[in-house]
């Protein structure tokens, strides 16, 4: 699909891209997932597995500033400065950058006050909240483009009812969510796209518990309360997850709807979603984060008919829904007005018909040590630190 | 019995009696003394979230705001249930296997044992793992699991028992006389094992607590929001490095009662064995 | 004659049971209502990826096929790869045995250390206290939930009096500014062995904790088992008769009682390490350790069979070892085992 022509000045590399449709080739360049750029080299070893699994092995083969010095995918991976990087180093910048898996979040809020390690994310919130007044960390936090969301399983009773998912959309507290299982550390965004992408949606009220509307939507639902015994899985490690689940399932309770909380890994909660639906549970609480910084990533994922199952959990088959969200992708190079329209279009059929809910966005959390200086994070690039751009500040 | 009042008459053994007894007597009117009874029941309480302890939670409270006290209390129905659960159930299943093998000695015998014998050489905590993750979460798979992996040796201590017993002289003349097999190893072999399988149970009770523990703190057992002392000590791993009391509690509990359980099977265990017994009674 | 029979009929015995192990945990993980492939893959997955994992990994052939693939790999000591890790199991468990084995190692000696003494000092005092005491801190041990005393010792040790490290083997920077050659696997040998006295004494501080919680059990039982056993010795005739003879108490209680108790004490020592093995699971939680407990639990919670099937087959084959060798003890020292 891409043809290169290099250049006679070795610094920069030109390339040229024939493409099927007007593709946005900016955002997908920069996309965190798959769109790397390396040595003809390294090509040459074979065939895309074998390179895949030269790469997987901890090999590295590119232009930046580290090399990888020691790879324990499951441990640690030790990363050791590349003299020769374009840019140049100073005496400030640092050698070495340890990347190390420590499972345990109250064990990484010690370590980060206590200067053990520098940098960290994914603390319990509580813990997050105390270390605000701590001078010995600073907490780093940009709105990121992490949603949570609510399956519903329209393929079984009682979820193939829309007045019944209805019902359950208003029962949910999500701003007793957002205010004590994420502690205002995230927001509840209106739609599936997340707030700050465009064709977000904007037009749409957020959605708020309102135990009355929901009881009368219940009602007209027709669906008796006691004959529902309703499944939801979400994830065991996580703790907001959790919370999320169990204040979901009392608010439940006050409608007289039974909920089984069933927390698993996600193995065994994707495979009993991707079985049979008629099967498979009834709720299924899932995050999402874009590869492409595209409205479309979020809705094709999760939304858009499928052969087989892969992310929609809620096995939402609607033509119309596809349609338009195929016509807004190829729009977004050309004509983004339009692309945004039709994304919102689809937002509001998405409101009306309730698959799934949006419980929360969170917001990109870093903590990092006060010894170190010049972080910033990239929400685009949720789980990447740029180690170049650090220096030490002692 | 001559057992249980002789036991009365030691000292450690009253002690622990009574802290069984005071456990059983709170987890069976828990419903109706327990100060915040929607709580420990799963019921959370957003806006009270990790207090420490005071005059209104002794115990303070838990990551979803819930009385800690309460839910202890409750877990102790959630334990004993699990405990009694689990050794009669592995007791039921192993007793009438072990006589059987024992009594009939022979081919039976063989096949029996060997057959314990597989399940006997497993680390007995790895195969309730294997066993509860294949079956699934919740606290009727973990028993089962749990069962699964005890009645062997209920079949082992009883088979010793029937062993023995089935040479003494009153059984041989029983089965002269044509007494039934049957008749034969429930009339007399059975009550031959008593003694010791009661000082197995008893101590057994303690270990089900703690093996049941396990399975709920590897997530395995009792699910959230359940009150269980195994996943309140879980649960609260995360968070005992800034709020020590939410897994302390619970774990203090488990100890106290895990040890009456012990201390007195323990007593039993020396009033059993007649060598003992002399030391015991001075 | 009789003796060597009876070794080798336990041992045939032993193999045929760890088949029968091997068997049902097969059978076990491979009934799970899982996906081995998703797991392989991992999150962010495509259609093809799956497909493609589900065929590496002969997911799509018939139960018996794969046990029968499964028989042969492991006569070459092939136990397949870690479907969460991607590495052979083999290579994971020996490297997660020998972190387990020195945490181990160092708590039966703490349990044998501290348990005999404690013992025989139980048996020997007249006073009922001391006795009552001693007996009460025994059955503590083997009463305390594991995962919890761990917990209450972190807290602390270093939360509150901020002395020891919180888990893990080493420090990380340790590690990276004083590294060493890990030859054997065990971090007190391969520190001492390279002469890097500061890691020596780093991962010496890193064991404690895990040690002394992983001991509790074994103390338990070892110094109820030597208490009763001394108690049973003293009572003998002979002992009485040295009394009287004004034999130094010292002696009597080390040089003939308790050479006498010791012998069943080492059959509990030996049963102790088989529960030991599975505490450690518990215990490496708590801790981080990467050890085969870690290994293990994280393996079933992710249902990765064939890491969950090699080391279910490694423990249980150093539990039917133990047991192995306790039975030749037990034949060799009690004259009523008939062969």
């Amino acid at each position: 699909m891409g043809q290169r022509s290099r250049n006679r000045n070795a610094r920069s590399l030109h390339g040229r891209f024939k493409l099927k449709y007007p593709a946005n080739i900016p955002l997908i360049a920069s996309a965190g997932y798959g769109a790397f750029i390396f040595s003809p080299k390294v090509a040459q070893i074979g065939d895309d597995e074998a390179v895949a699994k030269w790469f997987n092995a901890g090999n590295d083969a590119g232009t930046g500033p580290y090399t990888i010095s020691k790879y324990d995918p499951k441990t640690q991976v030790v990363l050791r400065k590349f003299d020769g990087y374009w840019r140049g180093w100073t005496e400030r910048k640092f050698d070495i950058a340890v990347i190390q898996i420590v499972p345990d979040p109250s064990l990484r809020m010690q370590m980060v006050t206590s200067g053990k390690i520098h940098i960290t994310r994914e603390l319990i919130y509580d813990d997050l909240k105390k270390l605000e007044s701590n001078p010995n960390v600073y907490i780093n936090q940009k709105p990121s483009f992490q949603v949570l969301y609510l399956f519903f399983n329209t393929k079984k009773f009682p979820f193939n009812n829309p007045d019944f998912r209805a019902a359950v959309a208003y029962a949910i507290p999500y701003k007793e969510i957002i205010d004590h299982v994420l502690l205002g550390y995230g927001l509840q965004p209106s739609g599936i796209i997340p707030k700050g992408m465009f064709g977000y949606a904007d037009h749409l009220p957020l959605l708020s518990q309102d135990l009355e509307k929901a009881k009368q939507l219940l009602a007209k639902s027709n669906v008796d309360p006691k004959n529902v015994k309703l499944v939801l899985t979400y994830l065991q490690s996580n703790e907001s997850e959790k919370k999320a689940s169990e204040l979901i399932r009392a608010s439940l309770k006050k409608l007289g709807i039974e909920v089984e909380l069933r927390p698993m890994n996600w193995e065994q909660q994707w495979a009993w979603a991707r079985s049979d639906p008629s099967k498979a549970q009834d709720m299924f609480i899932m995050y999402w984060w874009p590869t492409v910084m595209t409205p479309y990533d979020f809705l094709f994922s999760m939304f858009h008919t499928e052969q087989e199952v892969l992310f929609n959990l809620s096995y939402y088959y609607n033509e119309e829904v596809d349609k338009l969200m195929d016509e807004a992708v190829q729009l977004e190079g050309t004509n983004p007005k339009r692309a945004e329209q039709l994304y919102k279009m689809v937002e509001t059929i998405l409101r009306r018909d309730l698959p799934a809910v949006p419980l929360y966005q969170i917001n990109d959390i870093y903590v990092v040590h006060r010894s170190i200086k010049g972080f910033t994070s990239n929400p685009a690039y949720p789980n990447v630190v740029f180690f170049y751009e650090l220096e030490s500040g002692s | 019995m001559k057992l249980v009042r002789l036991a009365l008459k030691n000292r450690l053994a009253k002690f622990s009696l009574t802290i069984v007894s005071i456990f059983a007597l709170l987890a069976l009117i828990a419903p109706w003394i327990v100060p915040y009874k929607e709580q420990a029941l799963g019921e959370p309480n957003m806006a009270e979230r990790l207090l420490s302890p005071s005059l209104r939670h002794p115990f303070g409270t838990d990551h979803m705001g819930r009385d800690i006290l309460s839910r202890m209390i409750y877990g102790a129905r959630t334990s004993l249930f699990t405990a009694v659960s689990v050794v009669f159930l592995s007791a039921l299943i192993g007793v009438p296997i072990g006589i059987a093998a024992g009594y009939f000695g022979g081919l039976v015998d063989n096949v029996l044992m060997r057959f314990t014998d597989v399940f006997l050489s497993f680390p007995p905590l790895l195969l309730a793992l294997l066993i509860a993750s294949t079956l699934g979460k919740g606290l009727f798979n973990a028993i089962l699991a749990l069962v699964i992996t005890w009645w062997p040796w209920y079949a082992r201590l009883v088979r010793s028992q029937a062993l023995s017993t089935k040479s003494l002289a009153y059984v041989e003349a029983a089965r002269a006389a044509g007494v039934s097999n049957f008749m034969i190893m429930f009339r007399h072999i059975l009550p031959s094992c008593i003694a010791p399988l009661a000082v197995q149970c008893t101590m057994d009770m303690g270990s089900a607590i703690l093996e049941a523990a396990a399975l709920s703190f590897l997530g395995l057992g009792v699910q959230p929001p359940m009150p269980d002392w195994g996943l309140m000590i879980s649960e609260g791993k995360a968070y005992f490095l800034n709020y020590w009391w939410v897994p302390t509690f619970p774990g203090l509990f488990m100890l106290v009662l895990v040890m009456s359980f012990n201390l007195l099977g323990d007593v039993f265990r020396e009033l059993v064995d007649p060598r003992l017994r002399r030391r015991m009674l001075i | 004659m009789n003796f060597l029979r009876y070794t080798v009929s336990r041992l045939f015995w032993s193999i045929f049971v760890v088949l029968g192990v091997v068997f049902v945990v097969f059978l076990v993980s491979n009934v799970v209502p899982s996906d081995p492939a998703a797991l392989w893959v991992g999150p962010k997955a495509t259609h093809s990826a799956i497909q493609a994992a589900r065929e590496k990994l002969k997911l799509d052939r018939p139960i018996l096929l794969r046990f029968g693939y499964f028989l042969k790999d492991l006569l070459r000591f092939d136990l397949g790869t870690s479907i969460r890790t991607h590495n052979p199991v083999i290579e994971d468990i020996r490297k997660a045995l020998t972190a387990t084995f020195e945490l181990l190692l160092l708590a039966e000696f703490l349990a044998v250390g501290l348990g005999i003494p404690l013992g025989v000092l139980a048996a020997v005092k007249r006073n009922k206290w001391f006795d009552d005491l001693s007996r009460a801190f025994a059955v503590a041990g083997v009463s305390l939930p594991s995962f919890w005393y761990g917990m209450i010792l972190q807290l602390l040790f270093f939360k509150w009096l901020g002395i020891l490290p919180l888990s893990d083997r080493i420090d990380t920077f340790v590690s990276l500014i004083h590294p060493f050659e890990e030859k054997t696997g065990f971090y007190l040998i391969d520190t001492l062995l390279a002469r890097n006295y500061v890691a020596f004494f780093d991962v010496v501080k890193h064991l404690i904790l895990p040690a002394i919680t992983l001991a509790a059990y074994p103390i338990g039982l070892i110094m109820r088992q030597v208490r009763s056993m001394m108690v049973e010795v003293l009572q003998e005739n002979y002992i009485r008769t040295a009394f009287a003879y004004a034999i130094p108490e010292r002696k009597i209680y080390f040089g003939y009682a308790l050479k006498n108790a010791i012998a069943p004490a080492m059959v509990t020592v030996a049963l102790s390490f088989a529960y030991t093995l599975v505490g450690a699971f518990l215990v490496e939680l708590i801790f981080n350790w990467p050890g085969l407990g870690r290994y293990a639990a994280n393996a079933i919670l992710s249902m990765d069979y064939p890491a969950i099937v090699g080391v279910t087959i490694v423990a249980s084959v150093c539990y039917v070892l133990i047991n192995f060798v306790v039975d030749l003890i037990q034949a060799k020292i009690d004259p009523r085992i008939r062969f």
